[in-house]
Protein backbone atom coordinates (compact mmCIF):
# COMPACT_ATOMS: atom_id res chain seq x y z
CA UNK A 1 0.00 0.00 0.00
CA UNK A 2 1.31 3.20 -0.72
CA UNK A 3 0.86 6.94 -2.11
CA UNK A 4 2.42 8.79 -4.75
CA UNK A 5 1.66 11.83 -6.84
CA UNK A 6 -1.63 11.08 -7.94
CA UNK A 7 -2.82 11.77 -4.23
CA UNK A 8 -4.48 8.60 -4.16
CA UNK A 9 -3.50 5.36 -2.12
CA UNK A 10 -3.10 2.48 -4.19
CA UNK A 11 -3.03 -0.84 -2.76
CA UNK A 12 -0.70 -3.64 -4.27
CA UNK A 13 -1.50 -7.49 -4.35
CA UNK A 14 1.59 -8.96 -2.54
CA UNK A 15 2.74 -9.91 -6.30
CA UNK A 16 2.54 -6.60 -6.91
CA UNK A 17 0.66 -7.70 -10.51
CA UNK A 18 -2.88 -6.11 -9.01
CA UNK A 19 -3.75 -2.94 -7.94
CA UNK A 20 -6.33 -0.75 -7.25
CA UNK A 21 -6.27 3.01 -6.04
CA UNK A 22 -8.75 4.76 -3.06
CA UNK A 23 -10.07 8.30 -2.87
CA UNK A 24 -9.54 9.48 0.55
CA UNK A 25 -10.69 12.56 0.12
CA UNK A 26 -7.84 14.48 0.08
CA UNK A 27 -4.05 14.44 -1.57
CA UNK A 28 -2.39 11.63 0.18
CA UNK A 29 0.67 11.55 1.08
CA UNK A 30 0.80 9.04 4.48
CA UNK A 31 -0.56 5.90 4.76
CA UNK A 32 -1.08 3.61 7.47
CA UNK A 33 -2.92 0.55 8.22
CA UNK A 34 -3.61 -1.63 11.22
CA UNK A 35 -6.22 -3.60 12.88
CA UNK A 36 -7.97 -1.43 15.69
CA UNK A 37 -8.69 -4.40 17.62
CA UNK A 38 -7.69 -8.54 17.88
CA UNK A 39 -10.77 -9.56 17.00
CA UNK A 40 -10.91 -7.05 13.76
CA UNK A 41 -11.40 -9.36 10.67
CA UNK A 42 -9.24 -6.37 8.36
CA UNK A 43 -7.72 -3.74 8.73
CA UNK A 44 -8.13 0.00 8.58
CA UNK A 45 -6.42 2.15 6.78
CA UNK A 46 -5.40 5.71 7.73
CA UNK A 47 -4.54 8.02 5.49
CA UNK A 48 -3.03 11.99 5.96
CA UNK A 49 -2.89 14.68 3.63
CA UNK A 50 -3.80 17.83 2.39
CA UNK A 51 -6.86 19.22 1.37
CA UNK A 52 -7.93 19.30 -2.24
CA UNK A 53 -8.23 23.11 -2.30
CA UNK A 54 -5.09 25.35 -3.13
CA UNK A 55 -3.16 26.75 -0.20
CA UNK A 56 -5.20 25.12 1.89
CA UNK A 57 -3.65 25.29 5.47
CA UNK A 58 -6.00 21.99 6.53
CA UNK A 59 -4.41 19.01 7.00
CA UNK A 60 -6.95 15.84 6.56
CA UNK A 61 -6.82 12.74 8.24
CA UNK A 62 -8.83 9.79 7.20
CA UNK A 63 -9.58 6.58 7.97
CA UNK A 64 -10.84 3.83 4.54
CA UNK A 65 -11.80 0.04 4.61
CA UNK A 66 -9.88 -1.87 2.29
CA UNK A 67 -12.68 -1.30 -0.29
CA UNK A 68 -12.53 2.24 0.07
CA UNK A 69 -14.86 3.06 2.23
CA UNK A 70 -15.02 6.46 4.55
CA UNK A 71 -15.27 5.68 8.04
CA UNK A 72 -14.21 9.08 9.02
CA UNK A 73 -12.35 12.17 8.26
CA UNK A 74 -10.85 14.70 10.66
CA UNK A 75 -9.68 18.47 9.82
CA UNK A 76 -6.96 19.82 10.98
CA UNK A 77 -5.64 23.04 10.79
CA UNK A 78 -2.40 24.33 10.57
CA UNK A 79 -0.28 27.35 10.49
CA UNK A 80 1.78 26.83 7.44
CA UNK A 81 1.76 24.24 4.57
CA UNK A 82 0.21 21.21 6.31
CA UNK A 83 2.13 18.32 6.28
CA UNK A 84 2.63 14.81 8.26
CA UNK A 85 6.05 13.71 8.84
CA UNK A 86 5.34 10.57 10.61
CA UNK A 87 2.29 8.86 11.74
CA UNK A 88 1.91 5.70 14.10
CA UNK A 89 -0.39 3.57 15.50
CA UNK A 90 -0.59 2.72 19.19
CA UNK A 91 -0.33 -0.93 20.51
CA UNK A 92 -2.98 -2.14 22.31
CA UNK A 93 -5.37 1.00 21.99
CA UNK A 94 -7.19 2.54 19.33
CA UNK A 95 -4.68 5.30 18.93
CA UNK A 96 -3.65 7.12 15.85
CA UNK A 97 -0.43 9.62 16.52
CA UNK A 98 0.50 12.45 13.96
CA UNK A 99 3.85 14.38 13.73
CA UNK A 100 3.05 17.49 11.40
CA UNK A 101 5.52 19.69 9.88
CA UNK A 102 6.74 22.43 12.37
CA UNK A 103 6.18 20.50 15.65
CA UNK A 104 2.72 19.54 16.30
CA UNK A 105 1.89 15.75 17.13
CA UNK A 106 -2.04 15.09 17.68
CA UNK A 107 -3.30 12.15 19.25
CA UNK A 108 -6.26 10.56 17.37
CA UNK A 109 -9.12 8.14 18.02
CA UNK A 110 -8.72 6.22 15.98
CA UNK A 111 -12.43 4.41 15.97
CA UNK A 112 -14.18 8.09 16.27
CA UNK A 113 -12.29 10.42 14.13
CA UNK A 114 -11.39 12.41 17.16
CA UNK A 115 -8.93 14.32 18.27
CA UNK A 116 -7.83 13.28 21.93
CA UNK A 117 -4.33 15.37 22.53
CA UNK A 118 -2.33 17.21 21.18
CA UNK A 119 1.26 19.02 21.89
CA UNK A 120 3.20 21.65 20.43
CA UNK A 121 7.08 22.41 20.02
CA UNK A 122 8.48 19.43 18.93
CA UNK A 123 11.18 20.05 16.59
CA UNK A 124 10.82 20.89 13.17
CA UNK A 125 10.37 17.41 11.78
CA UNK A 126 9.19 15.48 14.30
CA UNK A 127 9.15 10.97 14.41
CA UNK A 128 7.29 9.53 16.43
CA UNK A 129 6.99 5.96 17.79
CA UNK A 130 5.30 3.59 20.99
CA UNK A 131 6.14 2.23 23.82
CA UNK A 132 4.45 -0.43 25.85
CA UNK A 133 4.71 -0.37 29.75
CA UNK A 134 4.74 -3.44 31.97
CA UNK A 135 1.62 -2.94 34.00
CA UNK A 136 0.00 -0.41 32.24
CA UNK A 137 -2.45 -0.36 29.84
CA UNK A 138 -2.04 2.81 28.03
CA UNK A 139 1.49 2.61 25.74
CA UNK A 140 3.57 5.88 26.37
CA UNK A 141 3.92 8.55 23.04
CA UNK A 142 7.50 9.06 22.35
CA UNK A 143 8.89 12.17 20.13
CA UNK A 144 11.92 12.33 18.66
CA UNK A 145 12.72 15.91 18.16
CA UNK A 146 16.35 16.47 17.10
CA UNK A 147 17.24 17.92 20.41
CA UNK A 148 15.42 15.40 23.01
CA UNK A 149 13.65 12.19 22.86
CA UNK A 150 10.08 13.39 24.76
CA UNK A 151 7.84 10.45 25.89
CA UNK A 152 4.00 11.56 26.85
CA UNK A 153 1.71 9.94 28.77
CA UNK A 154 -2.20 10.12 26.91
CA UNK A 155 -4.55 11.22 29.60
CA UNK A 156 -5.97 8.39 31.39
CA UNK A 157 -9.51 9.77 30.79
CA UNK A 158 -8.58 9.13 26.88
CA UNK A 159 -10.58 5.94 25.55
CA UNK B 1 28.40 9.82 28.09
CA UNK B 2 25.03 8.66 29.23
CA UNK B 3 22.09 11.15 28.10
CA UNK B 4 21.13 13.02 30.77
CA UNK B 5 16.90 12.28 31.44
CA UNK B 6 14.85 14.74 33.12
CA UNK B 7 11.16 14.21 34.25
CA UNK B 8 8.09 16.04 33.11
CA UNK B 9 7.77 17.98 36.52
CA UNK B 10 9.28 21.07 35.40
CA UNK B 11 7.42 21.19 32.20
CA UNK B 12 3.98 23.62 31.45
CA UNK B 13 2.62 22.41 28.60
CA UNK B 14 -0.88 23.87 28.94
CA UNK B 15 0.60 27.44 28.53
CA UNK B 16 1.42 26.31 24.97
CA UNK B 17 -1.76 25.33 23.85
CA UNK B 18 -1.59 21.51 25.13
CA UNK B 19 -3.54 18.83 25.99
CA UNK B 20 -4.51 15.40 27.08
CA UNK B 21 -0.81 14.66 27.08
CA UNK B 22 2.47 15.06 29.64
CA UNK B 23 5.80 14.52 29.84
CA UNK B 24 6.52 11.33 31.34
CA UNK B 25 10.48 11.92 30.85
CA UNK B 26 12.54 13.50 28.65
CA UNK B 27 16.36 13.04 27.28
CA UNK B 28 18.30 15.47 25.52
CA UNK B 29 20.20 14.46 22.64
CA UNK B 30 20.28 15.27 19.14
CA UNK B 31 17.46 11.96 18.68
CA UNK B 32 16.44 12.16 14.96
CA UNK B 33 14.43 8.79 15.33
CA UNK B 34 12.79 6.24 17.48
CA UNK B 35 11.42 2.66 17.21
CA UNK B 36 9.50 0.96 20.23
CA UNK B 37 9.68 -2.73 20.64
CA UNK B 38 6.58 -3.66 22.07
CA UNK B 39 8.02 -7.58 22.42
CA UNK B 40 10.80 -6.60 24.79
CA UNK B 41 9.58 -2.96 25.97
CA UNK B 42 12.48 -0.86 25.17
CA UNK B 43 13.36 2.01 22.94
CA UNK B 44 15.79 2.45 20.12
CA UNK B 45 16.49 5.90 19.59
CA UNK B 46 18.95 6.84 16.71
CA UNK B 47 20.87 10.38 16.13
CA UNK B 48 22.66 11.32 12.89
CA UNK B 49 26.39 9.83 12.64
CA UNK B 50 24.51 6.43 13.39
CA UNK B 51 24.58 6.07 17.34
CA UNK B 52 22.22 4.52 18.90
CA UNK B 53 20.87 3.94 22.34
CA UNK B 54 18.69 1.31 23.98
CA UNK B 55 16.39 2.84 26.73
CA UNK B 56 14.02 0.89 29.16
CA UNK B 57 10.13 2.26 28.85
CA UNK B 58 11.82 5.18 32.27
CA UNK B 59 13.97 6.56 29.79
CA UNK B 60 17.03 5.07 31.12
CA UNK B 61 20.06 3.93 29.08
CA UNK B 62 20.38 -0.05 28.67
CA UNK B 63 23.30 0.19 26.25
CA UNK B 64 24.77 2.16 23.35
CA UNK B 65 26.66 1.33 20.69
CA UNK B 66 27.20 2.36 17.03
CA UNK B 67 25.61 1.68 13.60
CA UNK B 68 29.16 1.86 11.59
CA UNK B 69 28.38 3.55 8.70
CA UNK B 70 24.69 4.37 8.74
CA UNK B 71 23.74 8.15 7.22
CA UNK B 72 19.96 7.87 8.01
CA UNK B 73 17.81 9.82 10.19
CA UNK B 74 14.59 7.73 10.60
CA UNK B 75 14.75 4.23 12.06
CA UNK B 76 12.48 1.25 12.02
CA UNK B 77 12.51 -2.00 13.91
CA UNK B 78 11.99 -5.04 11.97
CA UNK B 79 10.47 -8.02 13.44
CA UNK B 80 11.04 -10.76 10.70
CA UNK B 81 10.09 -14.54 11.62
CA UNK B 82 11.92 -17.23 11.94
CA UNK B 83 16.28 -17.20 11.68
CA UNK B 84 16.06 -13.42 9.84
CA UNK B 85 15.16 -12.40 13.57
CA UNK B 86 14.48 -8.52 14.28
CA UNK B 87 16.49 -5.62 12.29
CA UNK B 88 17.16 -2.18 12.92
CA UNK B 89 17.02 -0.46 9.31
CA UNK B 90 17.94 3.43 8.65
CA UNK B 91 17.58 5.54 5.86
CA UNK B 92 16.89 9.45 5.39
CA UNK B 93 13.88 11.14 3.55
CA UNK B 94 14.70 11.62 0.27
CA UNK B 95 18.36 10.01 0.63
CA UNK B 96 19.80 6.93 -1.14
CA UNK B 97 20.66 4.13 1.82
CA UNK B 98 18.46 2.10 3.31
CA UNK B 99 20.94 0.27 5.71
CA UNK B 100 19.98 -2.74 7.82
CA UNK B 101 21.67 -3.64 11.10
CA UNK B 102 21.40 -6.70 13.42
CA UNK B 103 20.38 -5.64 17.08
CA UNK B 104 24.03 -5.73 18.35
CA UNK B 105 24.88 -2.73 15.91
CA UNK B 106 26.50 -5.37 12.96
CA UNK B 107 25.94 -4.21 9.27
CA UNK B 108 23.86 -7.05 7.55
CA UNK B 109 23.46 -5.13 4.16
CA UNK B 110 22.50 -1.54 2.11
CA UNK B 111 19.96 -1.96 -0.52
CA UNK B 112 21.15 -1.01 -4.23
CA UNK B 113 21.33 2.72 -4.11
CA UNK B 114 18.51 4.64 -5.34
CA UNK B 115 18.02 7.83 -4.84
CA UNK B 116 14.78 9.56 -3.24
CA UNK B 117 13.55 7.29 -0.74
CA UNK B 118 10.31 8.34 0.83
CA UNK B 119 9.87 5.87 3.64
CA UNK B 120 10.51 2.06 4.18
CA UNK B 121 8.37 -0.01 6.01
CA UNK B 122 9.58 -3.70 7.38
CA UNK B 123 7.18 -6.83 6.61
CA UNK B 124 6.02 -10.00 6.49
CA UNK B 125 5.08 -12.08 3.15
CA UNK B 126 4.27 -15.59 1.66
CA UNK B 127 1.87 -15.55 4.48
CA UNK B 128 3.98 -14.28 7.48
CA UNK B 129 6.62 -16.90 6.69
CA UNK B 130 9.21 -14.40 5.93
CA UNK B 131 10.12 -11.17 6.34
CA UNK B 132 10.61 -8.40 3.77
CA UNK B 133 10.65 -4.56 3.13
CA UNK B 134 8.84 -2.47 1.36
CA UNK B 135 10.28 0.73 -0.02
CA UNK B 136 8.92 3.43 -1.21
CA UNK B 137 10.71 6.43 -3.93
CA UNK B 138 10.28 9.76 -4.69
CA UNK B 139 10.10 9.94 -8.02
CA UNK B 140 10.27 7.09 -10.94
CA UNK B 141 9.68 3.30 -9.66
CA UNK B 142 7.55 4.53 -6.50
CA UNK B 143 7.32 0.92 -4.62
CA UNK B 144 9.67 -1.72 -4.19
CA UNK B 145 10.52 -5.12 -2.25
CA UNK B 146 13.14 -6.56 -0.74
CA UNK B 147 13.97 -10.00 1.63
CA UNK B 148 14.64 -9.76 5.05
CA UNK B 149 18.03 -10.60 3.77
CA UNK B 150 18.58 -7.47 1.58
CA UNK B 151 18.12 -9.53 -2.03
CA UNK B 152 16.18 -7.09 -4.40
CA UNK B 153 13.15 -8.90 -5.19
CA UNK B 154 12.98 -7.32 -8.50
CA UNK B 155 9.20 -6.19 -8.07
CA UNK B 156 9.21 -2.54 -8.39
CA UNK B 157 5.91 -0.96 -9.39
CA UNK B 158 6.03 2.10 -11.66
CA UNK B 159 3.21 4.29 -11.52
CA UNK B 160 1.75 6.78 -13.92
CA UNK B 161 3.98 9.63 -12.79
CA UNK B 162 6.16 10.21 -9.86
CA UNK B 163 5.79 11.18 -6.79
CA UNK B 164 5.39 10.89 -2.96
CA UNK B 165 5.34 7.26 -1.74
CA UNK B 166 4.75 6.31 1.82
CA UNK B 167 4.32 2.33 2.03
CA UNK B 168 2.75 0.18 4.99
CA UNK B 169 1.36 -3.37 4.45
CA UNK B 170 -1.84 -5.11 5.89
CA UNK B 171 -4.77 -7.76 5.27
CA UNK B 172 -7.31 -5.63 4.31
CA UNK B 173 -9.22 -7.03 2.39
CA UNK B 174 -9.40 -10.91 3.98
CA UNK B 175 -5.94 -11.39 1.74
CA UNK B 176 -2.21 -10.19 2.31
CA UNK B 177 -1.98 -6.89 0.34
CA UNK B 178 1.41 -4.89 0.05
Amino acid sequence: MTTSALGKVHVFASDFKERSDLDAGCYANMVRVGKLAESDKTATVFVAGSALVADSKIEIITALSGAGDRKWSLEIATDGRPHVDSASLAPGKPWLAVAMRGGQVHVIDAEQGAKIATVNAQGPIPEIGWARIKGSENPLLLVATGASLNAFRVAASSK
Amino acid sequence: MMPEISTGEEETASDKGDKGMELAWSVKGAWSGVAGDEREGVIYVLARGGKCVELDAAGKTRREFNLPGASGNVLRLADWPGEEGRALLTFGVWASDLQAYDLQGKALWTYPRSSGIDDVWATRVQGGKAGGVIVGFNGGPVCTSTTARGRFSGKRQPLATSGTSVPATCRVRGRRKS
